[in-house]
């Protein structure tokens, strides 16, 4: 018994000596001391799902990471040839699992800002701890409006929320296809799909203009649609619109609509539309209307060199989510020049806050509450590719 | 039965775990205390069920679910206080798992697995949907800090001071559970169920009442968690708050303290451990899974503890084990 | 489109997806009835059938098909071979123990494949795209082979069992291990090639369900808990069991999504495996394995 009892406490023992030991290896500068951090690299937090379903997502998003990280790295570095480096920790979509690693992050690496984020209920767990720390948050992809609701001083969400996004789209589809009266909606029940909704009617008041006149919500994991979609063939719509922000999920949808003869016109949310849609849906895309902050036929200098550059390095265009990835680390980097310094997050907020920035997606401004606005793009998918609408 | 375990050595774990956050002062060592300590209680509650009682739940994630929401409910929505949301988590849970214990416990087998998990899944339908009361898939964030004798508990350290305390408390409960009648009618039901009976033993009652402690301990876990991470949603009342306590229990030792308690260790651990791997992590996991299954069908301590005791070899008995092994 | 039309089409839908149900859920109990264990690795077999599909199709080039006969062959190997490695070895001890291990097993091959080939979602292009008409009613092409080839690999299925010298020696070995060891049945091969045939049979199921959304490593996941539903439903180890309560299962959800709402669609399967449960432990074809 005692023996026993020897063994189970040396066991526990050496795991905690483990757990306390396996973390000590990376010390980390000392804080500010400019003088002696002259080759000190500039480490960046990033937080991604890179397992899971969103997998596909963290994968875009850090190619563009990648880029970025290289060509400035390449170009000298910053602060005086300072390199960047970016430490990358797998969220799994998971808010426990978010609140971990912003803690190593944090406390462990020493990382100067945590970037980084699909899931908005992960970066709505993450926001608290980069508050507490005072650290310099950008999220990246998550589109929950709540997310710059949260007092956080120096955070800022890169991706166009539902508000920016459906502001545009929704009187522009009322516009552009006044013969809309009656529009069903498949939606998917999260954070996501709710916001959009709250936007629809939010845009959508005018009794002379289309009306949402049925909603299907469906859980995250549905693949058969055929039920819903027979259903809302069922209530003679004028339009549906699709409210779903994974691509494999969209493409299905698209499918099996062709598959039940719906002939309607389909709309898709903004945002969600991307070249993994439209090969999965395997023709049934042809005519779908949407919208996006970003195309990659973009004209603007910054698009053309960037476009260039990620082709040669990774052999295939770039859409949203690697851009968003390259502008994340773009951004921190040229904040960063800009006031001199790494270490001082109330500045760099203030920088990120009032200059307008030239990245991949035209201009770039944050408001005071760190939300991203600008400019959108009407799409349509014209025999298999996505391309600007009149 | 072998009687009570030496104290001292106990004594000697509990001061270690004490002084553990002032020897490592790092707030992310601190949080991967308080996660492991969490996951302590709820190995500790499945192992009630798998390990004592002999019956596969594979739907515990509904009680560590329901006890992360109530507590999640009262104190943000309705603004009581951390001890009331805590002990209103515990008892809806323990009345749920009453209920839904005497209704499935009369099944056995894959068919009380399967049942189990069809309840878990409903109740994540209900959180994902009722929207009105568990705000759905949006979860309810902003859940406040404990407050004890007005005091906030907003340090890792002071709270894992408090999930200590919980652990003892379930690790007392489960001592005199094991200790009194219904745990030797649980001995008897593993190892000779229709000899129990019928020499009287209403192994029925018993395995309820062994199933609604164990859902009262695992809603504990689910309360802590909530005041910890300050956010649920319904992915608590997903597969993985089943599976992973389920690990910890088999890989550490079925029926025992300390199989558990090293099972929640070293699943804590070992995903740190293994960040290096990058994505071949998770196969790595598996596999070592699939191993630890294959050669320690014991659990952990039990092995190792055979490596000292050569001569008192336990046979491995139908279910779990004839003795606790500590 | 009026309500009879509605109906009607509902109805279509439901026996389409409830067929595919029955197909996933036959290998399953399948397993169960003669080994004895539920695998909870099913789910992933269903994966590699549909993931695999599409590999050899655009690796290999084959149409789609042969390249399913193909996924399925070499499914029906690596069932064999994580048999004899795996599952075997802890066969003997208890019911808990095998779970886990399977349990395991699925962890493994969904991530060794989330590794390999990344976690982007493909689509496998099938020569049955289009659709066809039966009055006003509508169904996809590859439902109706899903129809065809699902009913065809159950009545074959049905025929070996009970035909063939192969299937008398499985149906022995699920009734008296002891006797048919005593006639000369080598069990661990019949057991190595059920659980490969279990196998096979998710695999079929995953490379014609496939098509119909997307394929990618986690498609497994949703799709066992239904399967565990409708197999403890219709009684663990009957075929026939497995059969029916896929198509109940089926046109019951097409007909709470179409009428009702999406929300009770999901829960629905639960929901009615609970009643079954409570006035029938055995599940309703309740034939082997252990009930009340």
């Amino acid at each position: 018994m005692l023996k026993k009892l020897s063994v189970v406490s040396l066991i526990l023992a050496l795991v905690v000596l483990a757990m306390a030991g396996c973390g000590e290896k990376q010390q980390g500068s000392p804080q500010g001391g400019s003088q002696s951090a002259a080759k000190e690299p500039v480490k960046i937090g990033l937080a991604l799902p890179m397992t899971g379903v969103a997998a596909l997502y963290g994968e875009q998003i850090n190619k563009g990471v990648e880029l970025a990280r290289e060509q400035i790295n390449g170009g000298g570095g910053i602060l005086g040839g300072r390199q960047i480096q970016i430490i990358l920790e797998d969220d799994k979509a998971s808010p426990e699992e978010g609140v971990n690693i912003t803690q190593k992050l944090i406390n462990r690496d020493k990382v100067q800002a945590v970037t980084g984020g699909v899931n908005s209920s992960v970066s709505l767990a993450q926001i608290p701890i980069t508050k507490a720390a005072g650290k310099l948050h950008i999220v990246t992809t998550s589109m929950a409006p709540s997310i710059v609701e949260q007092g956080h001083p120096y955070l800022f969400q890169l991706n166009t929320d539902n508000n920016v996004k459906g502001d545009f789209f929704y009187p522009w589809v009322a516009k552009k296809q006044p013969q809309l009266k009656k529009v069903s909606m498949l939606v998917e029940n999260t954070d996501y799909g709710r916001a959009e909704v709250e936007t629809i009617k939010r845009n959508w008041k005018d009794p002379n203009g289309p009306q949402l006149s049925n909603i299907e919500w469906f859980q995250l994991g549905e693949t058969n649609f055929t039920i819903q979609l027979t259903k809302i063939k069922s209530q003679n719509p004028d339009a549906l619109i699709i409210t779903v922000a994974a691509p494999a999920t969209n493409g299905t949808i698209l499918k099996q609509a062709k598959e039940v003869a719906f002939n309607k016109t389909l709309l898709m949310a903004p945002g969600n539309l991307n070249k993994d849609v439209v090969k999965i849906a395997a023709g049934a895309a042809d005519g779908l209307l949407s919208a996006d902050h970003y195309i990659s036929t973009l004209d603007n200098p910054e698009n053309k060199t960037f476009i260039q550059a990620f082709e040669k390095k990774f052999s295939y265009t770039p859409e949203k989510m690697e851009v968003q990835g390259y502008e994340t680390v773009y951004l921190v980097a040229q904040a960063m020049e800009k006031v001199k310094t790494a270490d001082d997050p109330a500045k760099l907020a203030e920088a990120l806050r009032t200059t307008t920035w030239k990245t991949p997606r035209g201009d770039l401004t944050f408001n005071e509450k760190g939300r991203v606005g600008g400019k959108m793009y009407p799409l349509v998918v014209k025999q298999g590719k996505i391309v600007l609408a009149e | 039965m072998k009687r009570l375990p030496n104290y001292w050595l106990y004594a000697v774990v509990l001061a270690v775990c004490l002084l553990l956050p002032a020897i490592v002062a790092d707030p992310y060592f601190h949080s991967l205390l308080v996660t492991t300590a969490i996951f302590v209680i709820l190995a500790l509650s499945m192992d009630i069920i798998v390990g004592y009682i002999g019956e596969l739940s594979l739907g515990h994630a509904a009680f560590f679910g329901i006890g992360a929401y109530v507590s999640a409910i009262l104190t943000k929505t309705l603004g009581l206080s951390f001890l009331t949301g805590f002990l209103a988590a515990v008892v809806v849970a323990g009345l749920a798992g009453c209920i839904i214990g005497f209704i499935t416990l009369r099944l056995k087998g894959a068919y009380f697995a399967i049942v189990t998990l069809a309840f878990a899944e409903i109740l994540r339908l209900i959180a994902s949907n009722w929207i009105s009361v568990t705000r759905g898939p949006m979860g309810i964030p902003g859940i406040p800090f404990p407050k004890l004798f007005g005091f906030e508990l907003s340090s890792s350290s002071l709270y894992f001071y408090l999930v200590l305390l919980v652990v003892l408390l379930s690790i007392t409960l489960i001592v005199r559970l094991v200790d009194s009648p219904a745990g030797r009618a649980f001995l008897a039901i593993r190892e000779h169920s229709d000899l129990a009976r019928s020499v009287g033993v209403d192994t029925f009652k018993f395995k309820v009442l062994g199933f609604t402690i164990a859902t009262l301990m695992a809603a504990a876990a689910g309360s802590l968690y909530a005041h910890y991470f300050r956010y649920v949603g319904p992915d608590l009342l997903g597969i993985y708050y089943t599976s992973t306590p389920l690990l910890m229990v088999f890989i550490g030792g079925r029926a025992s303290i300390a199989g558990p308690l090293v099972g929640a260790v070293i699943f804590s651990i070992l995903p740190e451990l293994l960040r290096m791997a990058g994505s071949l992590r998770l196969v790595i996991f598996a596999a070592i899974l699939i191993v630890s299954v294959i050669f320690m069908p014991q659990g952990i301590i039990r092995a190792a503890g055979s490596l000292f005791n050569r001569k008192k070899e336990e046979k491995p008995a139908q279910a779990g084990v004839a003795e606790r092994a500590y | 489109m009026g309500i009879s039309e509605a109906i009607g089409q509902q109805l279509i839908n439901g026996l389409a997806v409830g067929i595919g149900y029955a197909l996933v859920a036959v290998g399953l109990t399948l397993v169960f009835g003669i080994l004895e264990i539920i695998n909870f690795a099913h789910g992933e077999f269903f994966m590699l059938g549909g993931f695999l599909t599409y590999i050899v199709m655009s690796s290999l080039g084959l149409t789609y098909l042969p390249a399913l006969l193909v996924a399925v062959i070499l499914t029906f190997l690596v069932g064999i071979v994580l048999e004899r490695l795996a599952v075997r070895p802890v066969m003997q001890r208890d019911p808990m123990t095998t779970l886990l291990i399977t349990f395991g097993i699925s962890l493994f091959i969904l991530h060794l494949v989330e590794y390999i080939w990344g976690p982007t979602p493909r689509n496998i292009l099938t020569p049955f795209s289009g659709v066809k008409n039966l009055g006003p009613l509508i169904i996809s092409e590859q439902r109706i082979l899903i129809f065809i080839l699902g009913i065809g690999n159950i009545f074959l299925l049905h025929l070996f069992i009970r035909k063939t010298k192969l299937g008398k020696k499985i149906r022995a070995t699920s009734q008296n291990k002891l006797a048919a060891q005593l006639v000369g049945i080598n069990i661990n091969s019949i057991y190595s090639f059920t659980f490969g045939f279990g196998c096979a049979l998710a695999a079929i199921s995953g490379a014609l369900i496939g098509p119909l959304s997307a394929v990618s490593p986690t498609m497994g996941q949703s799709a066992v808990l239904k399967s565990f539903i409708i197999v403890v439903m219709g009684g663990l180890g009957s075929i026939p069991g497995a059969v029916v309560g896929g198509l109940f299962l089926g046109t019951v959800e097409s007909f709470t999504g179409g009428f009702l709402s999406s929300a009770w669609k999901d829960a629905i399967g639960f929901a009615i495996l609970i009643l079954v449960l409570l006035l029938k432990p055995s599940g309703l074809f309740g034939a082997k394995g252990s009930a009340a």
